[in-house]
């Protein structure tokens, strides 16, 4: 008779062997040479009006690189995170040989073994060291492309977030225009509320007819306001994360009485009515001047430009907990990575470079109206817009999303808290604990792990010297 | 309402089932109208609204299609277009390659049609036309594959394709049709075990083979349960989702639904939603024209009978 | 079981052509004598014309055997030793026995699910039971405009899902969505229905019965298989209508009942599209179905060997729907006098 532990055994081997045998034929690199030349790159690349801007980098490129062809494709994505494309594909050995990724998720898919480590590329075509080719971006960009050990991409672009200000209703409200000047430093929790209290309009069925600030609405979400009041996400110490510490409790405690406040069923039902889903890109509660702040990030300014060109707008700082605080916001962005499978050819690491470096870079950033990751494009005066000059010097103060291979679940986890709080269905208390519980467990699974030095925190190499060279270019 | 419906409905339910001949007068049942003429235009009331709710979806597509975008965004929205824009639907299939996708689907979907009909058929046969012992209780087991959950052979079948190197081809779309399925064998099965028994006994003791009694005398009778499989699969394939997701990444061997899949997520910054409704649109209207030209074997098709 | 008794049960229409009830019944006594004396028979030796058989019959169903083996069984067994392992589908997957089954046990999320799905089967299942046979008898109707009722009642369940969630989303829009505009004249006030955790649901449960139009098919085919001879029978006697769908029509259509009932049960188990493409899950998981979680551990978390674990706790639970099924169908389901 088998015994359950012998059982097991025999299932683990079995597991393995099956699993394993699977994997080799599913994960072996393709051929590089005789079956795919090394000189046609295939390319996963941004969507939308940005895929416009992208086919500049590529003319730039095949333009001095005749011998080169890079075919683009765009793959669907289902949201955040979701690299069921990238990881069918991989598995079938039908994957690109670049792909654009979100650079939040850089961390997770090298965990996962989806992407290549470049550093053997950079050892090979590079004159130089692995950490002296990286020290040409952005520290906090390359972090997040960095996991236990190695690099898994080069950074493209990058994002800060402020408080677009519609200056005509404010104006027309009475609300105190020094209030609004960045100049003046960013305003508090406090002064929102009262500028909601003054400005808010609901008629007698409780509909609202125009609204201050939705504070989950676009960019702003419970996990930006726990990064704007410091709550820690995880722990280089003890390698866990840390969503029910006393200081995101406080944070979802706070913003469930935001909540409270603003009647989320009828706010949603503002929003659903004044930016229904499949509107038009012109139609939003903040262009229809129902709506007096807005935040959102840098990349706006664009839309802004193409979609109510005639409207007066400001930008401000996003506003923080007390009177008088630094400023906050922070900061995302892109990456180029090179999924496994890619060919890894000259050819391709040397478009890589072109399209995340200084060149090209420099094409994409001003169309885009977002801020370079590559040190020299951000001091190049044609490296970005001078739009968004406002965007560029926050990036001094711009802290960042911890890089972590649970990335994704964390970032589902505090949106499914914010649903949670908003619906008030639970607790903060209870909610925290959730969060914890969905999250670590998997987490576990890394550990030991250690994030880089001063992770998530504003930049140290993105001195004010830097915000001021960068300030001095537009 | 119901009650209305549930009532003028049951009068005429079904006629003499007995020969296949028979089943295809549906609706006109001799000793039909036992209702008075003010129930009937009650009942037609009724109908008018259910009618109308059903059509909805479908008058809304065709009208978000033909819209102007400034048009879709205006409030209260309007019934009927101010300006038809045919356009939009020339814009449709030039923002992606429209006709690369269908003629794609195309391909796979007359493939599948084809290779379920063959195999569903035969294996039918096998289960309804041939008496071998226990055949009932394997059948049991074609019953029991209805209820596996389609995500548990998901990842396993992923693999299996990719280590046999068929990734981004369209063989793990097609394949599966050639080894029948549940569903398809239990519809052909119930309405082949009303071939009468006498004209294949007969051909047997003729010396027929099964496989020319089940060509040349199950198939010609069994062609509206046939025709019926056939429109199923096509639909099924035609709209099929997770499948062209999974398993294809070349645009150039892209399937309409992924297709417009792209077009949505590729626009999600400004989705022309007008655009997506004439796309879709379009992809409908295939699968529309094959219904009506089919409609009377839907009726005459599907038999249960019981469960066994 | 004898060779006699299979052409009793698997052939109730031959040679009963223009028979009434009766003789049906007769023909058809063979499924409870079967199930009485269970699989006694098939110890006896088989004949020379039934090895025969057998031998032909197995070579007609080859092409099913292959497909279960390699769609079916295969994907089971593989799908089960994955399950065991944590994996995220690029490197060597890690044996760790029964930790994906505990963690999935624990994890509130699961729950969550298992919860929505089951909330969205309970509803949608029997409603869509009811509204296809509505629409069926619609479809039935003596009516010279049928065809039409047909196409119009038809044509919404061809409409592919990813383009029906987009009209979904603006038809439930709070402003100038249909669905809020009607219920604004019983004095709602405008809500954002798939912003509300405890309308969600029901928008897809309503959606869903749009493509109520292939159960119908199925109903009908079912309905028009009853004896039109008891129909006359029963208005011989006097029955009211409502006593005749009760006495005759709903008895005799359990087997078609049942088969919808099953395909209604497996896709419900299944439902994935709507809420993927209407919310994401949302609002405050309120449309986080298996399926979608599923889903999002396999490929947005890459945990293979715990999506595994899910799916194969899905077809454990599948299995025993289908098992309870089997029992309430063989006390319920009245397969005597269904023609067919």
């Amino acid at each position: 008779m088998i015994d359950r532990r012998t059982l097991l055994r025999a299932l683990g081997a079995g597991a393995s062997v099956t699993v394993a045998g699977g994997s080799i034929v599913g994960c072996t690199n393709r051929p590089v040479g005789d079956e795919r030349d090394p000189n046609v790159i295939k390319l996963w690349g941004q969507g939308g009006t940005n895929a416009e801007y992208e086919a500049l980098i590529i003319e730039a490129f095949t333009e001095k690189n005749p011998d080169v062809t890079i075919q683009v494709s765009q793959v669907p994505s289902n949201g955040q995170g979701d690299a069921s494309s990238a990881i069918t594909a991989v598995r079938g050995r039908t994957g690109p040989d670049v792909y654009f990724v979100d650079r939040f998720n850089g961390a997770q898919f090298a965990s996962l073994g989806l992407l290549e480590p470049i550093d053997g590329l950079i050892e090979e075509h590079e004159d130089m060291g692995v950490e002296e080719f990286m020290a040409q971006w952005i520290k906090f960009s390359t972090d997040e492309l960095f996991y236990d050990g190695q690099y898994y991409g080069l950074p493209v672009d990058t994002d800060t977030r402020g408080l677009f200000v519609n200056k005509g209703l404010a104006k027309e409200a009475g609300i105190d225009p020094a209030l609004l000047d960045p100049a003046n430093g960013p305003m508090s929790y406090d002064q929102i509320w009262e500028i909601n209290d003054q400005f808010n309009v609901q008629d007698d069925r409780g509909t609202y007819e125009r609204v201050t600030w939705i504070p989950w609405d676009d960019q702003a979400s419970l996990l930006m306001w726990a990064m704007a009041n410091d709550v820690p996400m995880f722990s280089n110490e003890t390698c866990h994360v840390l969503l029910d510490s006393p200081e995101m409790l406080d944070v979802a405690t706070m913003y469930a009485g935001w909540i409270d406040k603003l009647d989320f069923p009828r706010l949603d039902a503002f929003k659903a009515t004044y930016q229904p889903p499949n509107a038009p890109p012109t139609q939003t509660s903040f262009f229809s001047d129902r709506q007096l702040f807005q935040i959102t990030g840098s990349w706006a300014v664009k839309g802004q430009q193409q979609y109510k060109p005639d409207m007066d707008y400001g930008v401000t700082y996003l506003p923080v907990p007390n009177e008088g605080d630094d400023p906050f916001t922070w900061a995302g962005g892109f990456a180029l990575a090179m999924p496994k499978g890619a060919s890894m050819s000259k050819a391709s690491w040397e478009f890589f470079k072109f399209y995340a470096g200084h060149e090209g870079q420099k094409i994409l950033m001003p169309k885009i109206t977002n801020i370079p990751t590559n040190i020299e494009t951000l001091n190049d005066p044609e490296g970005w817009s001078p739009d968004i000059k406002f965007f560029v010097e926050l990036m001094g103060v711009a802290k960042s999303r911890p890089p972590l291979p649970v990335g994704t679940k964390l970032w589902d986890s505090m949106f499914t808290m914010q649903g949670s709080i908003n619906a008030g269905s639970d607790t903060p208390e209870n909610l925290v604990k959730e969060a914890q519980q969905y999250v670590d467990p998997t987490m576990q699974q890394f550990c030991p792990i250690t994030l880089p030095e001063g992770f998530g925190e504003p930049d140290p190499n993105f001195s004010s010297k830097d915000a001021e060279k960068a300030g001095a270019n537009s | 309402m119901a009650i209305n419906t549930l009532e003028t409905g049951t009068q005429n339910l079904g006629q003499s089932p007995t020969t296949i001949k028979s089943r295809s007068n549906y609706g006109r049942n001799p000793d039909g109208s036992r209702q008075g003429p003010v129930g009937k235009w009650v009942s037609r009331l009724v109908m008018l609204v259910v009618l109308i709710l059903f059509s909805l979806p479908l008058y809304w597509m065709l009208i978000s299609a033909l819209k102007s975008p400034e048009e879709l965004a205006q409030f209260p929205p309007t019934l009927f277009p101010n300006e038809l824009r045919w356009q939009n639907f020339v814009d449709a299939v030039t923002v992606m390659p429209f006709w690369t996708f269908f003629r794609n689907t195309a391909i796979i979907t007359i493939s599948v049609v084809v290779f379920s009909v063959v195999s569903n058929f035969i294996v039918a046969f096998g289960f309804a036309c041939i008496e071998w012992p226990g055949r009932n209780k394997v059948f049991f087991v074609v019953l029991a594959t209805l209820f596996l959950p389609f995500p548990v052979t998901l990842i396993p079948m992923f693999d299996m394709w990719a280590g046999l190197g068929f990734v981004n081809t369209w063989v793990p779309l097609i394949a599966p049709a050639l080894f029948a399925g549940g569903f398809f064998t239990f519809l052909l099965r119930q309405f082949m075990l009303q071939t009468p028994k006498d004209m294949m006994d007969a051909a047997r003791v003729d010396g027929a083979s099964e496989w020319a009694i089940a060509w040349r005398i199950v198939f010609p009778t069994a062609r509206p349960a046939v025709t019926v499989i056939a429109i199923f699969a096509a639909v099924g394939t035609w709209n099929d989702f997770m499948g062209p997701l999974i398993y294809l990444q070349d645009e150039s061997k892209q399937t309409l639904s992924i297709g417009m899949q792209v077009f949505r997520s590729v626009n999600s910054q400004d989705i022309q939603f007008n655009l997506l409704m004439a796309a879709s649109f379009l992809v409908l209207l295939p699968l529309v024209i094959l219904f009506f030209m089919f409609q009377r074997y839907f009726i005459s098709g599907i038999t249960l009978g019981g469960f066994k | 079981m004898s060779a006699s008794e299979a052409i009793a049960t698997d052939t109730p229409r031959a040679g009963s052509s223009g028979t009434g009830p009766v003789a049906d019944r007769t023909a058809r006594s063979g499924p409870s004598a079967r199930n009485g004396t269970g699989g006694k028979p098939a110890k006896r030796k088989l004949t020379g014309r039934e090895k025969r058989n057998l031998r032909v019959g197995l070579l007609f169903i080859s092409p099913w055997i292959i497909g279960v083996a390699v769609f079916v069984i295969y994907p089971l067994i593989y799908s089960f030793v994955i399950s065991l392992t944590q994996y995220s589908g690029m490197q060597s997957p890690t044996f760790i026995g029964f930790k994906n089954y505990i963690a999935a046990f624990a994890d509130p999320m699961v729950h969550t699910s298992v919860g929505n799905t089951v909330y969205y089967m309970l509803l949608a299942v029997p409603i869509g039971l009811i509204i296809a046979l509505l629409l069926a008898l619609a479809m039935n109707r003596n009516v010279r405009e049928v065809a039409i009722y047909r196409t119009l009642l038809y044509l919404p369940s061809l409409i592919p899902m990813f383009a029906m969630s987009f009209i979904f989303i603006v038809f439930v829009n709070p402003q100038f969505g249909i669905v809020n505009q009607f219920l604004g004249l019983f004095g709602m006030p405008d809500t954002n229905l798939l912003g509300e955790p405890r309308y969600a649901k029901i928008v897809m449960i309503v959606m869903a019965q749009l493509g109520a139009g292939n159960a119908a098919l199925i109903y009908l085919a079912g309905l028009r298989n009853i004896p039109e001879t008891l129909y006359e029978a029963a208005r011989i006697d006097g029955a009211s209508r409502m006593r005749q769908f009760f006495s005759i029509t709903v008895p005799l259509l359990t087997p078609t009942i049942l088969f919808n009932l099953i395909t209604g049960v497996s896709g419900a188990m299944m439902v994935f599209t709507e809420a993927f493409i209407m919310t994401n899950g949302g609002p405050d998981n309120s449309t986080l179905f298996y399926m979608l979680y599923l889903y999002r551990n396999a490929f947005s978390y890459g945990q293979l060997g715990f999506a595994s674990a899910l799916a194969v706790l899905l077809f454990l639970f599948g299995m025993l729907l289908a098992g309870l099924i089997y029992w309430l169908s063989r006390r319920f389901v009245n397969y005597d006098v269904s023609a067919g």
